[in-house]
């Protein structure tokens, strides 16, 4: 079979599904259930299509009417986009498993018509992104992309606090597009061409473009300090739309960097640099702001900010090393970003929808109503407990091998690179990202903790019951994802190398070693722990016995260690970039002793958001209501304008 | 020396800043008409120097529909709605009226660069004329607060840019002149039907009171 063929008939069947789902949608009642099992369908020939092509190369442009007024629509299948579309199509696929039940769980909040069309529409728009070879369909796919997705996190408008993320929502991706558009005809000035493939940013006048394009992409995947929006979005979105907006949006804006600056040839050493820094705050800013949550999924949503972070800062390195030719070092460095975009992907979705079955069964996502959700659904509990070892990169699991990657690039840097400077700088990235590691365990050791084990903490937690069986499916699929990817590392590995190697451009004749020995590893591990098990734990004997209560009566749920108490002393330590505050007032008559209230208040500030974008926005606000004074309803004020016009043009038609 | 269809757009720029001094509605009409006829005549001289008989048509239609049918149409309008006298808005008429004739000035210093046609004798007089015809219109527009001061100012407008044409082009197609006609006169019958509703709902037909309506 022609791959062209194949793939051709892949894009065709996309958008005949977004037609289906519109037509169909026009009737109130749309069927999930059918809906689902077309996503699904479409996800299957999807990866299909993707695996048949083999390791061609496959350019298509369309022809006559199936243009964008004068330009046609390029698409290009390479292995890059290859890899890409194939973690797309399966967390689709999941996805198309996990929604009939979850959607149940949301009858009456969101309207099925506006949810599905927008859905697939998002769907195709991805596809769309990472198939195009130009700038003009890149940026046509990219904002049907954004409208898509902010109609998804609008789903259940019905709330002011999604109406305000929406919004935030909205601003920022309007604000990427912005920029990305000015990139991209900034390039097109300087190369004539509207094709990728053309556009070479090696030149010293393409600097600045680069740097917009640069800015609208980290805009995009919520790299600090533009991730303002994700805590926002990612909660209020239903949890199908979240595990497809972390798991594969986030990645797109870092496939484009690849696709467009790094493939391009970028080698300015300022915007480089400007992508290490922004990478490594990312990352650490990130787990710092995920270990004080107590919602579930803006906790999801902070972790992700970290690994984006952890992900250009690999790009970063890759391109340093290309500038100071180690192709080694930019190709191991190139295949641990692409292999933990794909890592993150697959881990960040079975997260994220193991959160929206945990939130559709406990009906919250607060971190003091949940708990002892152990019993109640051990499967969901299994499956958030591989994602959140993987994402701790726990080996044999796939986190790890990305990570192991990004550690060799960063040590064989700070061995090779002739500056000091240079030295100093992988120095403390490493110091960092262990930090990093630590943080991240921290952060997941409390959301495990919180969620599945304990007591209850609330009524509703206590009656949760296990996840219908298309839900647990669709966790337990990504879950065999997380492992498989981790224990078939290094065939992946040398795999992604291939790829990687033609994006890097001086193309490394030695092939890559890069010992990765995940079976070893997991082994040593595994036997570790069961000699220590088995030399100290098991000796000690297990005793039963009862808390002591101080004298207060029975313990309830509320005396376990809570999410703000695990997080506090950690919080404490990072005081400088956090302003963490805790009040707790005591009431009662004889208030030490025998203290009837306890209130414990804890508030979290992004100074950020608070000192920053906030004052930006009111001087927005206040300039848009000067400007909408302009518009007072008078006829005749509107003739002056007009008259005022016309003499103003004809006046410099005159001088000019 | 100038020609004879300069002389008369002249003339029908002049008129248009008359009627600027006026509130009257029935003189503001009917120079408005004679204006139109200026305009008409015009129309009949460009198409004897150029010896386009198409021309002479336009020339008829724009005499009896422009000149002699929308003022007698607006006319009877004011008489059913029983107004003569506009209140007047923004500035009082002798001051607009030296206004226009500023900017009847100020038009023929903005159009002297404009590039004309070879062919085009002394274009910049016909431009002058167009331009001031819809500076004056803007004026008409600016200083009346009925709907029917308003209807007005657009038709002046409107001669400004056919006149503006007629002098810049030699002679448009034929089809484009008609077609803008019908525009002008759907238009005309829109807000004359307009005007009877908004008298209707509002009780007044006070443009300036229309601010009413911004939320």
């Amino acid at each position: 079979m022609n791959s062209q063929v194949v793939f051709l008939e892949s894009l065709f069947l996309l958008v005949s599904a977004a037609v289906a789902a519109f037509a169909l949608s026009h009737k109130s009642q749309v069927s999930d259930k059918a809906m689902s099992y077309l996503l699904c369908a479409i996800a299957s020939f999807a990866i299909a299509a993707s695996f048949l092509g083999g390791s061609q190369i496959v350019g298509y442009e369309t022809s006559a009417p199936l243009m964008l007024g004068v330009f046609p629509l390029t698409f290009l299948l390479d292995g890059l986009s290859r890899f890409f579309l194939l973690l797309l199509s399966a967390i689709l696929f999941a996805i198309g498993l996990f929604s009939p039940g979850y959607l149940s769980h949301l009858k009456g909040k969101i309207s099925g018509g506006q949810y599905w069309i927008a859905f697939f529409l998002l769907a195709l728009s991805m596809f769309g992104v990472v198939l195009s070879a130009d700038a003009i369909t890149f940026i046509v796919m990219w904002e049907v992309m954004s409208l898509s997705s902010a109609v998804l996190v609008a789903s259940d408008h019905t709330h002011q606090s999604v109406q305000k993320s929406a919004l935030i929502y909205l601003g920022a991706s309007r604000t990427a597009s912005g920029l990305l558009c000015g990139g991209f005809l900034w390039m097109h000035s300087l190369t004539g061409s509207w094709n990728f493939a053309s556009w070479n940013f090696a030149q010293h006048q393409a600097i600045f473009p680069a740097l917009l394009i640069l800015l609208g992409f980290c805009i995009k995947s919520g790299v600090w300090p533009f991730h303002i929006w994700l805590p926002y979005a990612y909660p209020s979105a239903p949890a199908t739309v979240t595990a497809v907006m972390s798991g594969f949006m986030s990645k797109i804006p870092i496939y484009g960097l690849i696709r467009i600056l790094i493939q391009g040839g970028l080698s300015s050493p300022e915007i480089i640099n400007l992508m290490f820094v922004l990478g490594a705050i990312s990352s650490f800013w990130g787990v710092l702001f995920a270990l004080v949550q107590n919602d579930l999924k803006r906790l999801l949503a902070y972790s992700s900010i970290e690994n984006i972070g952890l992900i250009l800062l690999s790009l970063a390195i890759s391109l340093k090393a290309r500038a100071a030719s180690l192709p080694l070092i930019a190709d191991v460095a190139m295949v641990a970003a692409i292999f933990h975009c794909l890592n993150h992907g697959a881990i960040k979705s079975l997260l994220f929808l193991a959160a929206g079955s945990v939130d559709a069964m406990a009906h919250s996502r607060d971190l003091h109503r949940l708990g002892g959700l152990a019993k109640r659904m051990p499967w969901t509990m299994a499956c958030f407990f591989i994602g959140a070892f993987s994402i701790c990169s726990i080996p044999p699991l796939n986190g790890f091998a990305s990570k192991w990657l990004l550690y060799q690039s960063l040590f064989k840097s700070t061995l090779l690179f002739g500056s000091y400077l240079d030295r100093g700088l992988f120095l403390t990235a490493i110091c960092l990202l262990s930090a990093v590691g630590a943080l991240a365990i921290a952060v997941f050791v409390k959301a495990m903790g919180v969620v599945f084990l304990g007591m209850s903490r609330s009524h509703t937690a206590e009656h949760a019951v296990e996840a219908s069986p298309g839900m647990l499916c669709a966790q337990v699929l990504l879950a065999a994802c997380c492992a498989g990817m981790g224990v078939f590392a290094p065939s992946l590995v040398s795999q992604i190398t291939k790829i990687a190697s033609s994006s890097t451009r001086p193309i490394t004749t030695a092939p890559i070693d890069f010992a990765l020995p995940i079976p070893l590893l997991a082994a040593t591990l595994f036997a570790t722990a069961l000699v220590i098990y088995l030399l100290f734990l098991q000796s000690s004997k297990v005793r039963t016995f009862k808390t002591w209560d101080c004298g207060f009566g029975p313990l309830t749920a509320k005396t376990q260690a809570s999410s703000d108490s695990f997080a506090q002393p950690l919080a404490r330590i990072f005081r400088p970039f956090l302003k963490y505050e805790t009040k707790a007032t005591i009431s009662g008559r004889d208030r030490r002793h025998f203290p009837e209230q306890i209130n414990v208040e804890v508030k979290i500030v992004s100074i950020l958001e608070s000192r920053v974008y906030l004052p930006c926005l009111a001087v927005i606000s206040y300039l848009a209501r000067g400007l909408a004074k302009l518009q007072a309803g008078s006829i005749h004020l509107y003739l002056v304008y007009v008259c005022s016009t016309l003499i103003i043009l004809l006046a410099l038609g005159t001088v000019l | 020396m100038i020609s004879g269809i300069n002389l008369c757009v002249l003339c029908a720029a002049v008129l248009a800043c008359l009627m600027v001094g006026s509130l009257h509605l029935r003189l503001n009409l009917f120079l408005y008409g004679v204006e139109t006829l200026f305009i008409a005549g015009a129309t009949v001289l460009t198409a004897n120097a150029h010896g386009d008989a198409s021309l002479i048509c336009i020339a008829i239609l724009i005499g009896t529909l422009k000149a002699l049918g929308v003022p007698f149409f607006l006319l009877r309008t004011s008489e059913k709605l029983n107004v003569h006298r506009d209140v007047g808005a923004m500035i009082t008429p002798p001051l607009a009226m030296h206004l226009s004739i500023v900017l009847f000035a100020l038009s023929f210093v903005l159009t002297r660069n404009i590039p004309t046609p070879q062919l085009v004798v002394n274009g910049w007089y016909g431009a002058a004329a167009g331009i001031s015809l819809l500076f004056t219109g803007l004026v008409v527009m600016l200083t009346r607060r009925l709907a029917i001061g308003q209807i007005l100012g657009f038709l002046v407008i409107e001669n400004g840019i056919y006149v503006f044409a007629l002098t810049q082009t030699l002679g448009m197609p034929m089809l484009v002149e008609m077609g803008i006609l019908l525009d002008m006169l759907v238009g005309v019958m829109v807000c004359g039907v307009l005007v009877f509703k908004i008298q209707k709902s509002f009780e007044h037909i006070d443009v300036a009171l229309l601010t009413n309506l911004k939320e």
